[in-house]
C-alpha cells in the first residue's frame, strides 16, 4: 500500500518561492496531498511541478497558476486569474469558480477544468489535452489552437475558435460569433457520447445536471482555408491579418 | 477640442473630463471611451457620485469585479481585492466591450 502524506501549508505567512518550494520538496519525496490555506489570488502558485501528487488551494489564485507542470492534480476552490496551467504537459487542474484570460494556453497535454466561466482567450494556441468549461467564455476562445479539445457549456464570445488548426471545439450554448475560418459541422453519436461521458467524469453530479446534454452541443473546427495559401481564399486572409 | 500628449492615460482622463463637463453621464462618457479609442485599455473612472468601468475589446488589459450587497470593488487583480477585503466573495474578469457604472 502507497502511504500518501498529507501536508497543509499557510501561504499567508510565506513567500510565493516559499510556497512552491514546500510543495516541490514534499512531492519530491513521494505522493501527496497538500493543502494550502490562504492563497488569497497570490500570482505563480504550484507551477512547474513534475512529480504527481494533489495540490489543493482553499481560496482563489492569481495568474500561472498550474503553469508547466507535468502530472500533478491541482484544485482550486476559488477562481483562477491568468493562464491557468499555460503550458502544461500533463496533470490535472481544476477550478471551482471561474478563470482569467489564458486559460489553458498553450497545453500539450492533461486536463484544464473550469466549473465557472473562462474570460477571453481560453485556450489559446493549446497544442492537445482537454479543456472543459462548465459556464461560458469570453472573446476569442481557441484562438490558434492547434490540437486537443475545447468543449464550453455554456456561450461563447464573438471570434470563437479563430484561425484554428486542428483543435475540436464543442459548445453547448449559443456561439456568439464564429472566428476567422471557423465552421460548424454536425455532431456525431459517438461525439455526443463521448461529451456525456467527460462531463460525467468531471464534472460533480448536481454540476452536471444543469449542463446540456451531449447530443445538443455544436461542434466547430478550422475550415482549413487558412492551412494553405491559395489567393482564391484572398479576403479569407485579408480578415485574419 | 483638440489635445495632444505622449501619454495614453491622459487621453482618456481629459477624454472622460471633457465629456462629464458637456453634460454626458458617466456611462455616456464610458460608451463614447469604447466609441472613439482605439486600442487596448481598461478604465475605472470615479466621480463624486458614481463609478464606472470600461473594458477594451480585445481583452488585453485585465479588470475584475467583485460585488456584494455590502461592496462593489474593481482592480486590476485579484489579489489586489483580496488584499483589502476580507470574506467569501467571488471575483470576476469584466467582459470584453464591458461598460459597468455603480451609483451611490
Amino acid at each position: 500500500m502507497v502511504e500518501i502524506a498529507a501536508m497543509a501549508i499557510d501561504a499567508a505567512t510565506l513567500s510565493t518561492r516559499e510556497i512552491n518550494t514546500l510543495i516541490r520538496a514534499r512531492l519530491k519525496s513521494g505522493p501527496a496531498e497538500i493543502s494550502v490555506e490562504n492563497p488569497n489570488a497570490r500570482h505563480n502558485l504550484a507551477v512547474a511541478l513534475l512529480q504527481p501528487g494533489r495540490v489543493r488551494f482553499a481560496g482563489s489564485v492569481g495568474y500561472y497558476c498550474g503553469g508547466l507542470i507535468d502530472g500533478a492534480e491541482i484544485q482550486v476552490e476559488g477562481s483562477a486569474g491568468w493562464g491557468l496551467a499555460e503550458s502544461m504537459s500533463r496533470g490535472h487542474v481544476v477550478v471551482h469558480g471561474g478563470a482569467g484570460n489564458g486559460a489553458a494556453a498553450a497545453i500539450r497535454g492533461g486536463h484544464v477544468v473550469i466549473y465557472g466561466d473562462a474570460a477571453a482567450r481560453l485556450g489559446v494556441s493549446m497544442k492537445g489535452g482537454v479543456v472543459l468549461v462548465g459556464g461560458d467564455c469570453g472573446y476569442m476562445a481557441g484562438f490558434m489552437a492547434q490540437k486537443g479539445m475545447l468543449v464550453v457549456c455554456g456561450n461563447t464570445g464573438h471570434a470563437f475558435a479563430d484561425s484554428m488548426y486542428a483543435t475540436t471545439c464543442y459548445v453547448g450554448g449559443t456561439i456568439g460569433g464564429l472566428g476567422t475560418d471557423a465552421v460548424v459541422e454536425p455532431l456525431s453519436a459517438e461525439e455526443a457520447e463521448m461529451l456525456d461521458r467527460l462531463l460525467g467524469e468531471h464534472f460533480p453530479p448536481a454540476l452536471r445536471a444543469q449542463k446540456p446534454a451531449g447530443r445538443d452541443f455544436t461542434k466547430v473546427v478550422a475550415g482549413r482555408k487558412l492551412w494553405n495559401f491559395d489567393k482564391h481564399n484572398w479576403k479569407t486572409w485579408q480578415d485574419a491579418l | 477640442m483638440e489635445f495632444v500628449t505622449e501619454n495614453d492615460s491622459e487621453v482618456l482622463a481629459v477624454y472622460l473630463a471633457e465629456a462629464l463637463n458637456r453634460g454626458a453621464t458617466l456611462r455616456q462618457g464610458l460608451d463614447g471611451v469604447l466609441r472613439d479609442m482605439d486600442g487596448a485599455f481598461c478604465c475605472l473612472a470615479v466621480t463624486a457620485t458614481e463609478m464606472g468601468l470600461v473594458k477594451d475589446p480585445y481583452a488585453f488589459k485585465p479588470l475584475v469585479v467583485a460585488e456584494t450587497d455590502d461592496f462593489v470593488a474593481v482592480a486590476t487583480e485579484e489579489i489586489a481585492i483580496r488584499s483589502a477585503i476580507p470574506g467569501d466573495y467571488k471575483v470576476q474578469e469584466a467582459r470584453v466591450e464591458e461598460v459597468r457604472v455603480w451609483s451611490r
